[in-house]
């Protein structure tokens, strides 16, 4: 646990020193400002387009760092191998791997959070908070289950590949309601019967989309949390389950 | 051989790599073997390509082996054998944005030693000393320059006072002052009593350095014993290594 909680947090320094991810976290707070300045509008309006702005936002940026980083992050260790170094310590490479990740996770966590509360000063809406909160949660746990993702396929295929796949993989588990009504209209069983396979190998992220201003009123219930917040760890602990395997066999040439 | 007790003992290594799936698998180590006596500094010799690396990870597990067996002090590798080592690879590239005082204390921790205070700031004094980074002890890594990298990466292995000592080319990359640092510090650890296990393309370095030679050739040992009579009947350790490999080659 120690040797994890170190590899973390030294990850997650490396990555707040690097200056591109200062640069992301800027421009994500420039767009918050600018659709203040575009908000001319009545109050209601205004607090509509800027929660709905920088929900979208947030889940955009924190997408942008865990595609990167998280595609580029054991491929840049294997290919430069600066990780030889941690493995020839006495921890194991599952313990490598995790540390990464819970490095990244941090730096997502602590971006969504400044964002959030960011968004939440501009707001001034009290009402609005604890609901805000809830769906950072949300958005959190959907990007950590592209992180896990992009992780997983980065030990066996380049990170550009990895990177495209996760993004459409988050692309289709977004929209697998249109795809589905699409695919049916072509009424081709085959494209049916491989949109079924995918379907259900597919992390169900358009079940819990409360990425709009809807939900900033009107929060979803308890249950419906509890159930989102097991649902998506659950994907994490899957896929990495599997990147831990897959890291453990793979020869660090 | 049984006189001397082995640090590390190397049995029948085998690897083969395969680049893609298209190509055909390269046999890349051949029933390697060979012994690393202890408290003794050995030198792993071999042309650009001959295997030394892939020995080198072979042995820490950083690539899987195909055959063989490796028994460190008759252990098989696992977290108890890894804290007793410590490591150089090849090309160290280390974290860039860490100044080399954090890089030293990341490592120290990992390798199950923790420190605090002024006990913590004086081992990281001393070994940045030792290595000659003491004034960049507050700089990034990637203000470094490759030679400075090889310093830290070499203070990095030094730095839990382990019992062996694994450097793959520890000498590149340095100047000649940088040269004779390494070999000064080499000395200072064997006198200690560390077993070192180091590879280089310096044979005139090795020859003062080392009591025991591995030689490795298209990735067969050609030679594994003491460095005197290896070159008993030569001026230098190069000309006898260069008959040895003329000796295989026919
Ligand atoms: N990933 C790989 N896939 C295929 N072949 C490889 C791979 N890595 C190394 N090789 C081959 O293995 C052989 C041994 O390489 P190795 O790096 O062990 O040599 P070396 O003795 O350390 O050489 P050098 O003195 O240049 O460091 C070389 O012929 C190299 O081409
Ligand atoms: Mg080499």
């Amino acid at each position: 646990m120690r040797a994890i909680y170190t590899i973390a947090l030294t990850t997650l320094r490396e990555l707040i020193r690097e200056k591109l991810f200062i640069v992301i976290f800027f421009l994500a707070i420039g767009l918050l400002f600018i659709s203040v300045a575009l908000s001319n509008l009545s109050i209601w309006e205004f607090q509509r387009i800027l929660a709905d702005l920088s929900l979208s936002s947030m889940e955009f940026t924190a997408l942008g760092i865990a595609l990167f980083s998280g595609s580029y992050m054991i491929y840049k260790e294997i290919e430069k191998q600066t990780c030889l170094l941690l493995l020839s310590k006495p921890i194991s490479r599952r313990q490598f791997i995790l540390g990464k990740f819970c490095g990244l996770s941090l730096l997502l966590l602590l971006t969504l959070l400044a964002l959030t509360v960011l968004m939440n000063i501009i707001l001034l809406e009290p009402e609005y908070i604890l609901n805000s909160f809830m769906i950072m949660l949300n958005i959190y746990l959907k990007v950590l289950v592209i992180l896990a993702l992009v992780f997983l396929l980065s030990v066996y295929i380049r990170p550009v590949i990895s990177l495209l796949f996760g993004f459409s993989f988050y692309l289709y588990s977004h929209g697998i309601n249109s795809v589905e009504f699409l695919i049916k209209k072509t009424n081709d069983d085959n494209l049916i019967a491989i949109h079924k396979v995918l379907e259900t190998i597919s992390p169900q992220f358009f079940r819990f989309n409360w990425k709009n201003y809807y939900f900033l009123k009107d929060a979803p219930d308890m249950n419906s949390f509890v159930i989102m917040t097991s649902y998506f760890i659950l994907w994490i602990v899957f896929l990495m389950i599997f990147a831990v395997r897959g890291f453990n066999k793979r020869d660090i040439v | 051989m049984s006189a001397i007790e082995n640090a590390i003992e190397v049995k029948n290594l085998n690897k083969s790599f395969r680049k893609s799936v298209f190509e055909k698998s390269k046999h890349i180590l051949k029933n390697v073997s060979f012994d690393i006596p202890k408290n003794k500094t050995t030198g792993f010799v071999g042309n650009n390509g001959s295997g030394k690396t892939t020995s080198i990870k072979c042995i820490f597990e950083f690539i899987f082996k195909d055959s063989g067996d490796v028994k460190f002090f008759n252990q098989e590798m696992g977290p108890a054998v890894r804290r007793r080592i410590g490591y150089l690879p090849e090309r160290p590239y280390l974290y860039e944005f860490l100044t080399a005082e954090e890089f030293l204390k990341f490592h120290l921790s990992l390798s199950g030693i923790h420190l605090q205070g002024a006990a913590l700031n004086a081992l990281i004094d001393e070994t940045l000393h030792k290595v000659g980074l003491l004034e960049a002890k507050k700089k990034a890594l990637r203000s470094f320059s490759k030679g400075m990298l090889q310093r830290a990466g070499l203070a990095q292995a030094l730095i839990h006072k382990p019992e062996i000592l694994i450097l793959d080319e520890p000498m590149s990359g340095l100047d000649p002052d940088g040269r004779l640092m390494v070999k000064d510090i080499l000395r200072e650890e064997k006198k200690k009593g560390i077993t070192i296990f180091f590879s280089s393309h310096l044979l005139q370095d090795m020859e003062e350095l080392c009591d025991h030679l591995v030689a490795i050739h298209g990735g067969e040992i050609i030679y594994n014993s003491d460095l005197k009579s290896f070159m008993s009947q030569f001026p230098s350790l190069e000309e006898a290594f260069r008959s040895k490999q003329k000796e295989v080659q026919k």
